[in-house]
């Protein structure tokens, strides 16, 4: 075969004249290196020629029309050896000349017209490269070494389109998607987009490979230059023959920051949607009208376990409308509730929250519903419902052990002045005494003196009542366990212990000095347990000046009210508190009293903290120490909390 | 009203702070038709000072600036006699001791029967005169032993000493009839007629004795 074409060549030669200068066919053998490149392959021929790559290209054969005769005459001719071989050529040549003439005539005018088309098919095509390169557009075309045919197994294709293929076109709007220049993006094989560790990679080729290389918007997920991540949406069409993709051609769209976008989105709300339904409490969140536009899976799971009517509880009902079902139908802590949240709602007040029992069929509960306003644009509510009743529990525990110990440390102060209030008992009980026997006498006299029985019976009325209130404050003392709170004058509550106190002062010699302010606003507190305080810090002050003369031993007890608190200082003419021991004196068991128990002030400091109070100790500069405790003053709420607990 | 066995000239004094029980007390003691005083504090009985004749003290112990124990130390210190009957609130013995210790008549706590308390009080009323009695004896011992001259008190030591006439006579350097007549004198002085009685009178009047 190689050696007919070089008879073909050779005939060329000759026909354009045979001069050949073997320099000028140098030029040419480079000038036909040029058009041995696939671009030019426009031209038609009807001869075969091997170019370079020992390939068979029919594009080849007629530049060696034109170009070959000089170039095999003067290369062979400087082979020397091979001269007989050109006359042989020559031979042929003559033998066939005059059809060859003409047939090159034939072909010159072709190439004269072909140059024509060529230059405007050259013209056409540099518009549309032009086209193609401004397009913002992003356009790639993909070819493979080998054509992937389309009869081979999916995987098979799915990985030589891997192995195979590269980008042989792009534009700049596609080089910039992947941070390139276009010179770079061309030659890159298409791993380097789709690298086989992203498993997108593979489902996106499967797809195409399933669609036979045409798609329309096919997301892909790929890498730049720098490794960053790229989402593209795709649309392709291959160029296909004998059942053989030779190149894909496609458009492309990046929309890695839509999808970024909303994959922080989704991220987002996910997130958003485990806080909420991590959260033990039940929550629901609602819009202006009271529309129930989200909920958490604690609310989902209570009102399936408790039996809850879907319509009535799920997403898109109106809570509002529920809770007034609930009032209409009589139920106070909806009534309360709804109130409550239509006051968040119109922003009169901050936050809202409500503690309410709600007993299953088997056990006591405790809820409490808080509500705070959803604050967006639109406005709304979030509630949210919490089972509170360990802690619940947990409080009245706490309260009733506190009470307990109250309980006993009055009854502990009781035993402590035992021996005064016995003798407080016994001065009317002597009076009573001595009266009914008085009387008894008048009784028995000849002219009885009814008047004066009268009188002495007044007396004895009197004196029993006198016994009877004793007994009542102690009772008072011992019985009550259970805190009540109320409106309530310090001064009063002052002279009510002294009166229970009376017969110790007396008993311990001690001097009290009263300094109280005359118009002491009231407190909101539980006289009885305030009694247990000054009883205590009397004792307390008696205690500290025992063994000092009697003319020394002097107990201020003081009341004053500033800025809304009112103080109650108890102090002695004893010899102080150490400095250190200032704070240590309400410490639990701490007691420097034989026998004390050490919980005096501690359960003092208890009660009054439990009112909002505080308590402490100071020491006097003339000497003694002073023990206060302030309060706040009562105010309109307190009255209006205890006036709505009198009607619950 | 049943007749007070004791003097009804006797005044019962009674101190209590309380005013009730100081009231039902005055009136039953009046109902015994004693006469009475009563006083708020301690203080005030004090000022009362100083008390003749007979009566006694109803005192209570418990009462503010000044205790009923208190106004028995207070009350050693000056004449006053009267029986002090010392009333507490309970029967509490250490106080009790105390206060007998410190000279109270009777201890009774304040709720003791009407029986009790009455007893008390005769006895109290009883121990006063006594000590009225006695005090008014030896006053009168007194004014006969102030109205002895110094040679009958010399010549009186003598004879209840157990000196003769004749002894004394010779001690003194004056005629035994002188004697006798100064003996004579001073029986009559001390209202005396053996000469024990004399013996008894001027050891109670605290009639000097000779070496």
């Amino acid at each position: 075969m190689a050696c007919l074409l070089i008879l073909f060549s050779s005939v060329f030669v000759e026909a354009d004249g045979g001069n050949l200068n073997h320099r000028d066919c140098f030029r040419r053998v480079g000038f036909a290196g040029g058009f041995l490149q696939p671009q030019v392959d426009v031209i038609l021929s009807r001869t075969e020629v091997f170019n370079g790559n020992g390939r068979e290209n029919q594009g080849d054969a007629s530049l060696a029309i034109t170009v070959l005769p000089r170039w095999w005459a003067t290369w062979w001719f400087h082979g020397g050896t091979i001269v007989v071989l050109i006359v042989m050529v020559c031979g042929l040549f003559r033998f066939r000349e005059g059809a060859r003439r003409k047939r090159i005539m034939h072909l010159e005018s072709e190439a004269k017209n072909r140059d024509e088309l060529n230059r405007k098919l050259a013209l056409s095509e540099q518009r549309f490269l032009s086209f193609i390169t401004n397009s913002s557009e992003q356009m790639w075309c993909v070819e493979f070494d080998e054509p992937i045919p389309l009869d081979l197994p999916e995987e098979e294709q799915v990985e030589r389109i891997l192995s195979h293929g590269y980008y042989v076109e792009a534009n700049e709007a596609f080089a910039a998607t992947y941070g390139a220049s276009v010179n770079e993006v061309i030659g890159w094989k298409l791993e380097r987009t789709l690298p086989r560790s992203l498993p997108a990679t593979y489902s996106f080729l499967y797809e195409a490979v399933g669609a036979r290389f045409r798609m329309i918007d096919a997301e892909s997920h790929e890498i730049a230059k720098d490794g960053s991540e790229r989402f593209i949406l795709n649309s392709m069409i291959p160029a296909i023959e004998d059942n053989r993709v030779l190149r894909v051609w496609g458009t492309a769209r990046d929309i890695s920051v839509r999808k970024q976008i909303t994959e922080e989105l989704r991220v987002a709300s996910e997130f958003n949607n485990v806080v909420l339904d991590s959260m033990d409490a039940q929550i629901v969140i609602l819009d202006r009208a009271g529309i129930i536009i989200d909920q958490n899976s604690a609310w989902e799971e209570f009102a399936d376990a408790n039996g809850g009517i879907a319509s009535e509880t799920c997403l898109g009902t109106n809570y509002l409308e529920t809770c007034q079902l609930a009032v209409s139908a009589g139920d106070a802590t909806a009534r309360k509730a709804l109130q409550g949240l239509r006051r968040v709602l119109e922003g009169t007040i901050e936050s809202f929250e409500l503690e309410y029992p709600c007993d299953s069929p088997t056990e006591r509960r405790w809820f409490v519903l808080r509500a705070v306003p959803l604050k967006t644009s639109d406005g709304g509510l979030v509630v949210s419902h919490m089972n509170i009743t360990e802690l619940k529990q947990a409080e009245q525990e706490l309260s009733q052990q506190r009470d307990q110990l109250e309980h006993v440390s009055r009854a502990a102060t009781l035993v402590e002045i035992g021996a005064a209030l016995a003798h407080e008992l016994n001065q009317p009980l002597a009076a009573i005494l001595r009266n009914a026997q008085a009387a008894r006498r008048f009784v028995d006299a000849e002219t009885p003196d009814l008047a004066e029985i009268r009188e002495t019976l007044d007396d004895i009325v009197k004196d029993n009542r006198r016994a009877g209130k004793v007994l009542d404050r102690i009772r008072e003392q011992l019985s009550r366990n259970i805190s009540e709170r109320m409106s309530v004058c310090l001064n009063d509550v002052i002279g009510d212990a002294l009166a229970l106190l009376h017969s110790d002062l007396i008993i311990r010699k001690a001097l009290i000095d009263l300094q109280l302010s005359p118009k002491l606003p009231p407190v909101f507190a539980d006289p009885v347990q305030l009694q247990q305080v000054i009883l205590n810090l009397v004792i307390n002050a008696e205690d500290a000046m025992e063994g000092m003369p009697a003319s020394e031993s002097r107990i201020v007890i003081s009341t004053t009210c500033d800025q809304n608190r009112v103080k109650v200082s108890v102090s002695d003419s004893g010899k102080g508190i150490p400095k250190r021991q200032l704070e240590k004196v309400f410490e639990p068991f701490h007691t420097t009293k034989e026998g004390g128990m050490g919980v005096g002030l501690a359960i003092n400091r208890t009660i009054i903290e439990s009112h909002d109070g505080r308590m402490w100790a100071e020491n006097l500069s003339q000497g003694g120490a002073r023990l206060v405790f302030s309060l706040p003053v009562l105010t309109e709420q307190d009255e209006q909390d205890d006036e709505l607990e009198q009607i619950d | 009203m049943s007749s007070s066995k004791s003097i009804s000239t006797a005044t019962i004094f009674v101190v209590d702070d309380d005013d009730d029980a100081r009231v039902g007390v005055e009136r039953l003691l009046k109902s015994y038709g004693y006469q009475t005083e009563m006083f708020s504090s301690a203080k005030s009985f004090l000022d009362r000072l100083p008390i003749e004749g007979e009566g006694c003290l109803l005192l209570d112990h418990q009462m503010p600036e000044m205790t009923g124990m208190e106004l028995l130390d207070r009350l050693a210190g000056t004449d006053c006699t009267l029986p002090i009957v010392f009333l507490t609130a309970f029967g509490d013995i250490p106080t009790s001791v105390k206060a007998i210790k410190r000279g109270a008549e009777d201890f009774l706590p304040k709720l003791s029967d009407e029986s009790e308390l009455i007893d008390a009080i005769e006895r109290s009323l009883n121990r006063s005169h006594e000590l009225n009695e006695e005090v008014a004896s030896s006053k009168h011992l007194c004014a006969c032993e102030q109205s002895l001259t110094v040679r009958e008190r010399e010549v009186c030591g003598y004879v209840v000493t157990g000196w003769t006439n004749g002894q004394i006579a010779m001690k003194l350097a004056i005629a035994e009839r002188t004697v006798k007549a100064h003996r004579a004198k001073v029986m009559e002085k001390f209202e005396v007629h053996t000469l024990a009685d004399l013996v008894r009178q001027s050891m109670a009047a605290g009639v000097e004795l000779p070496e």
